[in-house]
């Protein structure tokens, strides 16, 4: 077997991988019905379908690069530009014989759009890959992928794409050439592998892993010459005071503990608050215009939470018993909700401001209109967060799994309320005693997981 | 080792992750002021064992108790009388090491600051510098400090010293002895570097796949186990050598190399008396006994 092959058998032998060419088959499917039927929007779906399976094939390439045992693997410094070639040109190719079922007026057209299609698939294909080398953590560059698909129609983008494509074929080509032939340079530099290897790097799963999370931080921690945050000494100083032992242990120095440990860092932080709040506000703008999808940002805390650690499993022996560990990640837990439930408030409010001002807006004849976010939703992150947090210690071995689960109820609590709300009897939305008792349903439930795991199971990852 | 006094108590532990069977029918005294040997090859049960002291796993069976209490119910009163070293060493990232020893501290009503200074001095560390960027020799050294700078009368060091370099592990070698001259303090010390710990310890214990298979005063067992050198005084040595419970042999036709278990000196002297050859005696290291029993 060649170093090659070896490294292509990565694509089916990893189960992650299984469910991410699951996904991308169905797009292809996709993909393929619109472009039989002769849908414009054809063009752009190819080329985001390009940019996605480029990220997640870069992705396999990296994750060997950045190992240090791969730096001393006999002849694999040439293997990722193979590697990224074999499959983009494949798949390139793949698509180019598709579109030949795409309707055009002319073969000579039929062939020539095909050519520009294998060309222009490389070019979005290349694009995918450069950003899975260049950053980090890459995940966050994959899923602006249906923020773009759907304003692009917006945009008149998917018209734009088959005009270049179809009509300046040659200037495609000649680029996708130029492209192609740079690629092949960036990623065959004889000093790749030492640039990549032992690197902190996200893999497409590791956001909901919290050791490689961590290992992640810890190593660019450990960069030199990189601006670190730190802990204000007012901010340590308050928490000290109260974390300190003067008339002997009791439960809430430990609570105090807990916060510092989660919040410490965080309130120390006032660049990236206010960083926070300038990236907040295109987005909520941006959103308004997209009706009642803005709710969304409700639900956000309610998954971001699963990454959440409430140092239920923590070998950092301090003088805290199983009763300390449980009211201390009970208070963690509540503050951490608490706080998410008032920064989605505040998001809420503000666009309440903003809908006064936005202007209605007018693209390709369709109007729309800025709507603000429903401020009586604000009950969705209390309800959420201790379901996600109750997940989350259950399946902390599993991440994947644990989001998979995340994911499943919250669509799932999604299904059920729209089709509540169809019924004829509920025409009302949920009054306040219905959130309340949800709430408590949702809250005693993570109350009794937590009690049950940090009073009797293993306390260690 | 059964004491009425004992520390900690395990009672018929037992232990079983998945198809693994970590702690198996484990009875167990420690009495204080002992220090402890824990040795046994990776995956014989040492870090469960020493986590099932703390309380932070649990056993399937059986009981085990620390300062009189059962290891699951230890209050702050007690777990404050512990200190805990891991081999893997959690810390919290985004402090600063001055920032960890602060935080740590404010638990800890008796923390010696004398002994935080001497051993921030001593061992080099630089308290301004990021945790998560420290190295993992000098991660072990601050997690090291945070677990003796209350002076606890139960130190369980798990593998303290696997990411030290040689000075600072002689350095924490000379730390563990001065804090040893407090003869109420009890250490377990795990480790795989046998020729450090048998410097300090008085106690072994060694496990095998769960069990254990010596608990035992370190004399005991250095009494129990002899390398005796066997030269033939006359011609060729006997086809079989007159000695039971041989646990090792090497051997030509004039000399043979042997660890045996189980004799006294006096023994092994008229043993090669009988057979007209010389015999030179010697004890074991920490090392080679811990083959002896393994093997």
């Amino acid at each position: 077997m060649t170093i090659l092959q070896a490294n292509l058998k990565h694509l089916y032998q990893r189960k992650g991988f299984w469910l991410i060419a699951l996904g991308l088959g169905l797009f292809a499917f996709l993909c393929i019905m619109a472009i039989v039927d002769g849908e414009q929007g054809s063009f752009m779906a190819l080329a985001l379908w390009m940019y996605i399976a480029a990220g997640f094939t870069s992705a396999l390439q990296v994750e060997v690069l950045t190992r240090p045992f791969s730096w001393s693997l006999p002849g694999h410094a040439g293997i990722p530009v193979k590697f990224l070639f074999c499959i983009g040109i494949s798949v390139s190719l793949f698509w180019s014989v598709v579109f030949l079922f795409y309707p055009a007026p002319t073969l000579a057209e039929h062939l020539l759009s095909s050519v520009s299609i294998f060309f222009a698939g490389t070019v979005f294909y290349w694009l995918g890959a450069w950003v899975v080398f260049r950053f980090p953590n890459w995940v966050s560059a994959i899923v602006m992928v249906p923020i773009l698909m759907v304003y692009g129609r917006y945009l008149d983008m998917y018209a734009l794409f088959e005009r270049v494509i179809v009509d300046a074929w040659f200037a495609v080509i000649l680029l996708g050439g130029l492209v192609n032939f740079l690629a092949w340079r960036h990623w065959s530099r004889p000093h790749m592998a030492r640039k990549y290897c032992g690197r902190p790097w996200m893999g497409a799963f590791d956001a909901w892993n919290k050791e490689k999370m961590s290992e992640f931080q810890q190593a660019r921690l450990a960069q030199k010459n990189k601006a670190i945050p730190t802990v204000l000494p007012h901010v340590e100083k308050f928490f000290l005071d109260r974390i300190t032992d003067r008339t002997g242990p009791n439960t809430a120095q430990y609570i105090w503990g807990g916060l510092y440990r989660s919040f410490g860092l965080i309130t120390s932080r006032k660049k990236e608050c206010i960083r926070f709040w300038l990236i907040m506000l295109p987005t909520l703008c941006f959103l308004g215009y997209m009706g009642p999808v803005a709710n969304i940002m409700f639900i956000m805390p309610g998954i971001m939470v699963a990454n959440m650690s409430l140092h239920v499993r923590s070998t950092l022996l301090i003088s805290g018993g199983r009763t300390e560990r449980f009211w201390s990640a009970l208070s963690t837990a509540a503050a951490t909700t608490l706080l998410a439930t008032v920064i989605v408030t505040l998001m809420a409010a503000l666009t309440i401001g903003l809908e006064a001002v936005m202007p209605e807006l007018t693209i390709k004849g369709q109007s729309a209109v800025y709507r603000a976010m429903e401020m009586k939703l604000f009950f969705i992150p209390l309800c959420m967060m201790p379901v996600t947090l109750t997940i989350a210690l259950i399946f902390y071995r599993y991440p994947r799994l644990m989001m998979a689960v995340v994911m499943m109820i919250f669509i799932l609590a999604m299904q059920v309320s729209i089709f509540f709300k169809r019924l004829p009897i509920h025409q009302n939305d949920p009054g306040p005693i219905h959130i309340i008792i949800i709430m408590l349903c949702c809250w005693a439930i993570f109350t009794a997981v937590l009690r049950h795991i940090c009073m009797r199971r293993c306390l260690v990852r | 080792m059964t004491n009425a006094n004992s520390i900690v108590q395990l009672r018929s532990v037992s232990r079983r992750f998945a198809r693994t069977q970590a702690l198996d029918n484990i009875d167990l005294d420690i009495s204080p002021g002992k220090i402890i040997g824990l040795l046994g090859a990776n995956g014989a049960g040492k870090s469960t064992l020493l986590r099932h002291i703390i309380g932070l796993y649990l056993p399937d069976n059986g009981q085990c108790t620390t300062f009189g209490t059962d290891a699951a119910r230890l209050t702050p009163t007690e777990l404050a009388r512990i200190g805990y070293v891991h081999q893997e060493g959690e810390l919290l990232h985004w402090m600063s090491v001055k920032q960890l020893i602060r935080y740590v501290s404010a638990y800890y009503s008796n923390w010696n600051s004398q002994l935080e200074e001497k051993y921030i001095d001593d061992f080099d560390i630089s308290i301004k510098d990021r945790v998560g960027a420290l190295s993992p020799g000098q991660r072990q050294k601050l997690a090291i400090l945070l677990a003796i700078a209350f002076e606890p009368e139960l130190l369980i060091l798990d593998e303290p010293a696997s990411a030290l370099d040689p000075i600072a592990r002689s350095r924490f070698l000379d730390l563990l002895l001065h804090i040893i001259q407090d003869e109420n303090r009890t250490i377990i010390i795990s480790s795989h570097i046998l020729s450090d710990v048998e410097k300090v310890i008085d106690h072994t214990l060694i496990m095998r796949k769960g069990k254990i298979l010596r608990d035992c005063s370190f004399d005991t067992l250095r009494e129990e186990f002899v390398k005796a050198t066997i030269t033939s005084l006359n011609g060729d040595l006997p086809a079989e050598l007159p000695f039971e419970n041989i646990v090792d042999c090497q051997r030509n036709n004039t000399k043979a190399v042997l660890t045996v278990q189980k004799y006294s000196q006096d023994q092994l002297h008229d043993k090669a008396k009988a057979i007209n050859c010389d015999i030179e005696i010697r004890p074991l290291s920490l090392e080679e006994i811990y083959k002896a029993v393994v093997s």
